[in-house]
C-alpha cells in the first residue's frame, strides 16, 4: 500500500508539473505571438526605410562591380579641356558617404575664356564613372561676347580604400 | 481492473460433479470440464486453473452459497447516486435479518429513474462466506470472484436469451443440487430472486419433500410476479442440473399452473451457472463479495499492478506533455531569436551598430536624416539633369529670346540672372519658360541700360514636384 501511495504521490506531481507547464506554455503563447507580431511589424517598417535608398544602393553595387570607384583627375580634365593654368583648382573636401565611400567637393575658378570650353569641361566632367557633377555655378561674361569667369563647384563619390 | 486477467474460470459444485467454464476476452465461455468431483480428470482441471489463478493469469470464480445470500432492490429518494449511496448501507440494514456490518455487501449500478435512484444489493453474513471460502479451499478451489447466484443467472439468461421486448416477463429456474432459485424479471429488468431449499434427504424422499413446498409456493409466486409486471403470461427458462433431468423437469411444470407459461430449457443447462460465473468475471461486471481483508492475494496484485499501469501511463503522458512544451518554448524562442536577429542586422544596416535592444525602429528613425545627408550625393549622382540641365535649359532660353546674361549664379536650388534684352516682353517670354522648367520666378526690372535696351533682374527657387 506504500509503495503504490508512492506511485500515486509521483504520477499526480509528474501530472501537476505537466499541467502547470501547459498552462504556462498556453498563457505566454499570447505574449510570445504578440512580441513575434511586434518584431514583425518593426521589420517590415525598417524594410520600408531601407527601401528609400534602393536606387543609391544599386548604382553603388554598379560601381562596385564596375570598379569605378575614383572619378576623373579634375587637373587633368582642366588641363585638356581648358588649357594648363586655366583655372585654379581647390583641394577637393571630403565627406562620408556611407558604405565606405566619401564625397569630394571641389572648386574650380575658371579664368576668363569661351563659354564653349567651359561647357565642353562640364560634359567632360559628367561622362565618367563616378561622374563629377555641378553644384553651383557662378559666372560673368566679360565684355567680349561668349565669354566670361566662371566659379564652379562639383562634387563626386569615391571609394575611400578600393 | 480484470483487464490483466487473460481469462476467467467459472466454478459450480452439483450433486457431485465440477463443472468448470473458461471464458477469454472473445468468445463464447467454453466448458472445460463436466466430471465426478473426486475424478482425476476434475482434480487436474481444477488443478491447470488453480496454477493460472496464482500466477495471475486467471480469475476462478464461484457462487456464494445462494440460501444465504440476500438479494434486494434499495430505493433511495434522491436523484444523485452518490447521495444515494451515502445510505445504501442503512437501507440495506433494515431489508437484513442481520446487521450490515457483520455482512460483505455487494451493490450493483445504481439506476436513476423519476427523482429516485434504485441499485440491487446483494448481502452475505461474514461468517457463513467464510465458512463457504474454507470449504472452497478445502476442494482445492480458491476463488477470486465470489459472484450472487441469482444475479449471475439473471445477467446469463439477458446474456444468451436477450429479450424480444422490453416488458416480456420471464423468469430463470436454477434447479441446483441442494435448492432451486427462480429470477424473475422484466425484460432485462432484474425484480427479484427466490430460493427454495431442497431438503438434505434420500433422492426421491427429498424430492417429494421438495415438491410440496414447490406446489406450495411458486404459483403464488409467478401469480404475484403477473400482477406485478401486468402481464398475461410469463416465460420460464429452466437450467441446472436438475433441468437435465426430463421426469423431474416434467414433474416440476405440472405443479405449476398451466395457462400463461411457456416453458424453455437452456441448452446445456447444468454449466448455466458456470458460464455466467466465468463470463461476468472476465468482464468484471459480477459482484464480488471478496473485497477488502477477503480479497484474493492475485487479485490484489493485479490490481496493484493495473494501478501501477495507470500511474506508469499517467507519468508517461505528463512526459510526454512536458516535451511537447518545452519543443513548443524551444520553438518559440528559436523564432524569436531569428526574427531578432534580422531585426537587429536590418537596423544596424541603416543606424550603425549602437542599436539597443527593443529600440530598433526608433534608432533607425533617428539615423534617418543622418543617411539621407549621408546618401544625397548618390542621389545627386543618380540626378539626370542635374544643376548641368538646369543651367543648359536656362542659356537656351535666354539665347532664344535675344537675352544678353550680364550675371549667373544658380546652385541646385535657387537661381540668380542679370541681364538685358531687346523689349520688355522678352523677358516675360524667359519668365514664362523658365517656369515651364520648373522655377518659381521673381522678376524686376531696375530699368534701362545705356544702350537703351531694357534690364532684368530674376530670382528663381526650384519648385520640388510631389
Amino acid at each position: 500500500m506504500k509503495a503504490e501511495r508512492v506511485w500515486k504521490a509521483v504520477a499526480l506531481a509528474f501530472a501537476a508539473v505537466a499541467a502547470a507547464a501547459t498552462l504556462h506554455v498556453w498563457l505566454s503563447g499570447f505574449r510570445y505571438r504578440e512580441t513575434l507580431a511586434q518584431k514583425r511589424d518593426n521589420l517590415r517598417q525598417i524594410s520600408v526605410y531601407a527601401e528609400r535608398w534602393a536606387r543609391e544602393e544599386a548604382l553603388r553595387n554598379r560601381w562596385e562591380a564596375q570598379q569605378a570607384w575614383s572619378p576623373a583627375e579634375l587637373d587633368d580634365m582642366v588641363a585638356r579641356t581648358l588649357g594648363a593654368d586655366a583655372a585654379a583648382i581647390s583641394p577637393p573636401q571630403a565627406t562620408p558617404a556611407g558604405a565606405g565611400w566619401r564625397r569630394s567637393t571641389a572648386t574650380l575658378e575658371v579664368k576668363a575664356g569661351p563659354y564653349a570650353a567651359a561647357a565642353g569641361l562640364l560634359t567632360g566632367l559628367g561622362a565618367g564613372a563616378p561622374p563629377w557633377r555641378l553644384r553651383e555655378i557662378n559666372f560673368r561674361p566679360a565684355a567680349e561676347a561668349g565669354q566670361g569667369t566662371m566659379s564652379l563647384a562639383v562634387e563626386a563619390l569615391e571609394k575611400v580604400h578600393p | 481492473m480484470a483487464r490483466g486477467f487473460a481469462s476467467a474460470y467459472g466454478v459450480d459444485w452439483a450433486g457431485g460433479r465440477l463443472l468448470l467454464v473458461r471464458a477469454a476476452p472473445r468468445g463464447a465461455p467454453q466448458s472445460v470440464v463436466d466430471a465426478p468431483t473426486e475424478s482425476e480428470e476434475a482434480v487436474r482441471a481444477l488443478g491447470a486453473a488453480a496454477a493460472e489463478v496464482s500466477q495471475g493469469r486467471a480469475a476462478l470464480a464461484v457462487a456464494a452459497p445462494a440460501v444465504q445470500t440476500f438479494v434486494r432492490r434499495l430505493h433511495a429518494p434522491f436523484a444523485s447516486p452518490a447521495k444515494a449511496a451515502k445510505v445504501w448501507n442503512a437501507l440495506l440494514d433494515v431489508e437484513l435479518p442481520f446487521p450490515v456490518e457483520s455482512a460483505q455487501c455487494a451493490f450493483g449500478s445504481p439506476q436513476v429513474a423519476a427523482g429516485a435512484t434504485t441499485s440491487i444489493a446483494a448481502a452475505v453474513r461474514k461468517p457463513d462466506l467464510e465458512a463457504a471460502v474454507a470449504a472452497w479451499r478445502a476442494e482445492g478451489c480458491d476463488p477470486t470472484h465470489c459472484d450472487v447466484e441469482a444475479l449471475a443467472l439473471w445477467d446469463q439468461q439477458n446474456a444468451e436469451v436477450p429479450p424480444v421486448r422490453g416488458d416480456l416477463s420471464r423468469a430463470v429456474v436454477w434447479l441446483g443440487a441442494d435448492h432451486v432459485a427462480l429470477v424473475r424479471g422484466r425484460g432485462t429488468e432484474f425484480l427479484a430472486a427466490h430460493v427454495l431449499r431442497i431438503p438434505p434427504a434420500a433422492e426421491q424422499a427429498g424430492r417429494s419433500a421438495f415438491e410440496s413446498l414447490w406446489a406450495e409456493r411458486v404459483p403464488r409466486i409467478l401469480a404475484a410476479h403477473l400482477a406485478e409486471t401486468g402481464a398475461d403470461g410469463m416465460d420460464l427458462w429452466w437450467a441446472g442440473t436438475g433441468a437435465e433431468d426430463g421426469t423431474w423437469l416434467a414433474r416440476l411444470r405440472q405443479l405449476l399452473p398451466s395457462g400463461g407459461l411457456r416453458h424453455e430449457t437452456h441448452r446445456q443447462p447444468a454449466a448455466f451457472l458456470a458460464r455466467a460465473l466465468a463470463r461476468r468475471a472476465m468482464a468484471e461486471t459480477g459482484a464480488n463479495f471478496l473485497q477488502g481483508a477477503a480479497a484474493h492475494p492475485a487479485l490484489v496484485r493485479m490490481r496493484a499492478r493495473a494501478h501501477r499501469r495507470v500511474y506508469l501511463g499517467i507519468v508517461a503522458a505528463a512526459l510526454a506533455i512536458l516535451a511537447m512544451n518545452g519543443a513548443t518554448a524551444w520553438v518559440r524562442g528559436r523564432r524569436l531569436v531569428a526574427v531578432q536577429a534580422e531585426l537587429t542586422a536590418a537596423a544596424r544596416a541603416i543606424a550603425g551598430d549602437t542599436v539597443v535592444y527593443g529600440e530598433e525602429v526608433l534608432a533607425v528613425q533617428r539615423a534617418l536624416p543622418a543617411r539621407d545627408a549621408e546618401t544625397e550625393a548618390w542621389r545627386s549622382a543618380l540626378d539626370p539633369i542635374g544643376v548641368e540641365g538646369l543651367l543648359a535649359g536656362a542659356i537656351r532660353d535666354a539665347a532664344a529670346f535675344g537675352i544678353q546674361i550680364a550675371h549667373l549664379k544658380m546652385t541646385g536650388a535657387a537661381m540668380a540672372m542679370e541681364g538685358s534684352a531687346a523689349d520688355a516682353p522678352a523677358i516675360d517670354h524667359l519668365g514664362e519658360s523658365l517656369r515651364g522648367q520648373g522655377w518659381t520666378i521673381d522678376s524686376h526690372s531696375p530699368g534701362a541700360a545705356a544702350d537703351g535696351r531694357p534690364r532684368f533682374i530674376l530670382k528663381g527657387t526650384l519648385r520640388h514636384e510631389g
